[in-house]
């Protein structure tokens, strides 16, 4: 509980008008300017990054045509395939072997999500390849695998389209497993271009080439080295305010200097007299603080509007939802403000509060202060004069500190191999282990595209029906199926926190049928070895110029 | 009881040193009326605030109602200040943005105390501060002020109080409501009253007169 004693060093401190109104003005103003070059240094080199993705595309690699030579030499390199360099002409060599396809994009459009092991959900297409009309669908019973299901659901790819990069293609091989790989092809690759990518992951899959979209990463690199200098100047900032903080505080303590000793004189301990000062200056801060957070919110919307820099920005919400995202920084500088309040009250009494008052009995103005007409320019001048040598050894220190700890930053952004923001990736390769095809496997392989380039239909080898799995969220599925589902796959993804995780579950899918090998760049479809349960189906999912442009 | 034991106090800077008590060295056991007398710059307010622990002497050793003051820290001096003495400053130092209320109620708040309002209100009227509970201390007379330091000094009902020129910027009246106030409070409550003046009429109340005269002091 708070002791009554404090409740009466507050009001008389806070009766220092003065001294209070000049506090909270230079708490406003100094506090308005952190938030604010915050909120706009963030925003800007967001709005800087988007900004450059938009120039060029969203996609992280370029596929390069692999030559013979190429792969042998990479093949020797032995290198590994998750490695994101910023250095120019890197290649990386990209080996695959997809044990499963999945779909992880699908969205449930109509119906629900299985509640039983007899339960499926399907894509509308492998039911009409059965027969069944859209009215049907639902509720219909269906044999996969020899298992009998009842259709619960209906599922929709929406995996292959890149919203704001229509010309963009994705080859995807991918699968819930980690030896998965997502490829973005960006503006650049041009028909051609992209048809002899398709023949080249066909024809010399398991492997091909691709490298890095540097320029790409050389903007964002750019906005990044921007951001460094927005830190820069934003600690430079903070230690400023900080000191100024420090200064007005310390400025505040001897206006009531005489207060304060009346009070210790009494009999009032220093520890409670500090501990009432801190709290004072507290409430000062944080009623300040708001009043600036407030203005600073308000300020963002305006210029928001005149100025949409923050349009699909994270500010660019609602006041409610930028208080939401801002008030851990908040928080963070009252933090801060607190502490300097604390350590300006423990130096005070520890080194200043005896010099001063030894003044005061010499008769000797501790302070003799200079007047303007402007009652705050008369505090400020003061305050610096009275404090000169603190002040320039403070903003030389903090400045020095700031300088060395971001070129130390910088130094290391620049001479380290950093990972791209994946803020701006869609799709990212995700390799755990290296692998290969196995040698039988790979003649298995040939043996198709030999087919492919002779014209024959790839019908033969496709059956146009089978059954993946779909990672959904534990938390949409119901507790029963879960534990059927526990028992038949014993090393899916369960977690005791259903909302944190998610499982697999059988869908029915089907593929379309490629005639011909130059339509994969206009089609999507599926080719592979062996129905998909089998332990060596091979496959390879793609969605051309065509569909995707539709 | 307060025991003074061989006190000496100097006050040193680079260029001077002025030693203004040297072997002072007496014992008061029993509550009393105590005047401190001597001229001005004897060092009457110094010896003061020795017994009360506001300055610390430059040698010897103080023991007041059994606490030796040399091993004892700043914060315990001022918590011994707070519920043992009252002080009455020569120049009131009274907190000059809280009212007279406030002003008065300091030391039970610092207490954790609550106030006792029948008491406060018998202090009040006494002292003739009704009615100015609302007023600040630079709107207050001398001796007005120096009355709310007297009332501040012995609402915490202290065992010693020590009230340095209590009167010395009053007028005759307001003296004497002061000092008979002061007397009555330390009578009634089996408390010791140690005043500083060079008045010598004041020194009628007195039951012991402590003289200080070359730097030695001389009870009488």
């Amino acid at each position: 509980m708070m002791k009554k004693i404090y409740y009466l060093i507050i009001k008389s401190i806070l009766q220092k008008k003065k001294y209070l109104y000049c506090m909270t003005l230079v708490n406003i103003f100094s506090f308005l300017c952190i938030m604010l070059f915050a909120f706009y240094g963030k925003a800007s080199h967001d709005y800087e990054k988007s900004e450059y993705i938009k120039c060029c595309g969203r996609y992280d690699l370029y596929i390069v045509y692999a030559s013979d030579e190429d792969i042998e030499k990479h093949r020797k390199d032995d290198i590994c395939l998750f490695n994101y360099k910023y250095l120019e002409d890197d290649i990386f060599l990209i080996k695959s072997k997809p044990d499963y396809l999945d779909f992880s994009e699908y969205q449930l459009i109509e119906g629900k999500f299985p509640e039983n092991s007899s339960e499926i959900i399907c894509e509308p297409w492998f039911l009409m390849q059965k027969g069944l009309t859209d009215s049907e669908m639902i509720g219909s019973c269906i044999k996969i695998d020899n298992n009998n299901y009842t259709v619960s659901g209906l599922i929709e790819d929406t995996s292959y389209t890149i919203d704001d990069d229509p010309t963009a293609m994705m080859i995807t091989n991918g699968s819930a497993a980690p030896n998965a790989f997502m490829l973005c092809l960006g503006d650049s690759a041009s028909e051609e271009e992209s048809e002899k990518l398709i023949d080249s992951i066909v024809k010399t899959s398991p492997d091909c080439l691709c490298k890095i979209n540097l320029d790409k990463y050389s903007l964002l690199k750019q906005a990044d080295t921007k951001a460094y200098v927005i830190f820069f100047i934003f600690w430079t900032l903070c230690a400023f305010v900080m000191l100024m903080m420090y200064n007005v505080i310390n400025f505040y303590l001897l206006g009531c200097l005489k207060e304060i000793n009346n009070f210790l004189l009494i009999g009032v301990t220093k520890k409670d007299v500090r501990s009432a000062l801190i709290l004072c200056f507290g409430i000062v801060f944080v009623f300040s603080d708001l009043i600036a957070y407030i203005n600073c919110l308000s300020l963002s919307k305006l210029i928001n509007i005149k100025n949409p820099i923050f349009v699909d920005q994270k500010y660019s919400g609602t006041i409610f939802d930028a208080f939401k995202q801002t008030i851990l920084f908040f928080l963070i500088v009252f933090i801060i403000q607190i502490m300097i309040v604390s350590i300006s009250c423990i130096l005070f009494f520890k080194e200043r509060h005896h010099e001063e008052t030894a003044l005061i009995r010499k008769n000797i103005s501790p302070n003799p202060q200079k007047k303007f007409k402007n009652t705050f320019l008369s505090l400020g001048y003061n305050n610096f004069r009275s404090r000169k040598m603190v002040n320039i050894i403070t903003i030389i220190a903090i400045s020095l500190s700031v300088t060395i700890a971001s070129s130390f930053l910088y130094f290391l952004d620049v001479n380290s191999d950093m990972l791209p923001d994946y803020d701006d990736v869609n799709y990212i390769i995700k390799f755990q282990n290296e692998f290969k095809l196995s040698d039988d496997e790979i003649i298995e392989k040939l043996e198709i595209i030999d087919r492919m380039e002779n014209n024959d239909f790839i019908d033969a080898y496709i059956p146009n029906e089978y059954y993946t799995s779909l990672s959904v969220p534990q938390k949409d599925l119901n507790s029963d199926y879960i534990e059927n589902l526990k028992k038949a796959q014993p090393s899916n993804n369960f977690n005791s926190n259903k909302y944190k995780s998610n499982v697999n579950i059988p869908v029915a899918l089907i593929s379309a049928d490629v005639l011909n090998i130059n339509d994969l760049s206009y089609d999507e479809g599926i080719i592979f070895v062996k129905p998909l349960n089998s332990e060596a189906s091979e496959s390879f999912t793609f969605k051309g110029q065509k569909n995707v442009s539709k | 009881m307060i025991i003074l034991n061989n006190i000496c106090k100097t006050y040193k800077n680079k260029y001077v040193e002025n030693e203004v008590l040297k072997d002072v060295d007496f014992s008061l056991t029993e509550p009393g009326i105590i005047a401190i007398t001597g001229k001005s710059g004897s060092g009457k307010t110094t010896l003061l605030n020795i017994m009360c622990g506001l300055e610390p002497a430059s040698s010897g050793k103080v023991s007041v109602l059994g606490n030796d003051f040399s091993g004892m820290n700043s914060s315990s001096l001022a918590r011994m200040r707070l519920e043992h003495f009252g002080y009455v400053f020569q120049d009131y130092q009274l907190v000059s943005t809280l009212n007279v209320y406030d002003n008065i109620v300091v030391p039970l708040y610092a207490n954790n105390k609550k106030v006792d309002k029948k008491r406060l209100d018998n202090i009040l009227e006494i002292l003739e501060l009704t009615g100015k509970t609302e007023s600040f201390p630079m709107h207050l007379s001398g001796g007005e002020q120096q009355r709310v330091a007297i009332a501040r000094a012995i609402i915490n009902k202290p065992e010693i109080v020590f009230a340095d020129e209590p009167t010395g910027n009053l007028d005759e009246i307001n003296t004497i409501i002061v000092m008979e106030y002061l007397v009555r409070y330390a009578k009634e409550n089996n408390a010791y009253l140690i005043y500083v003046t060079h008045d010598q009429d004041l020194c009628r109340y007195a039951n012991q007169q402590i003289i200080i005269k070359d730097k030695k002091v001389n009870i009488v």
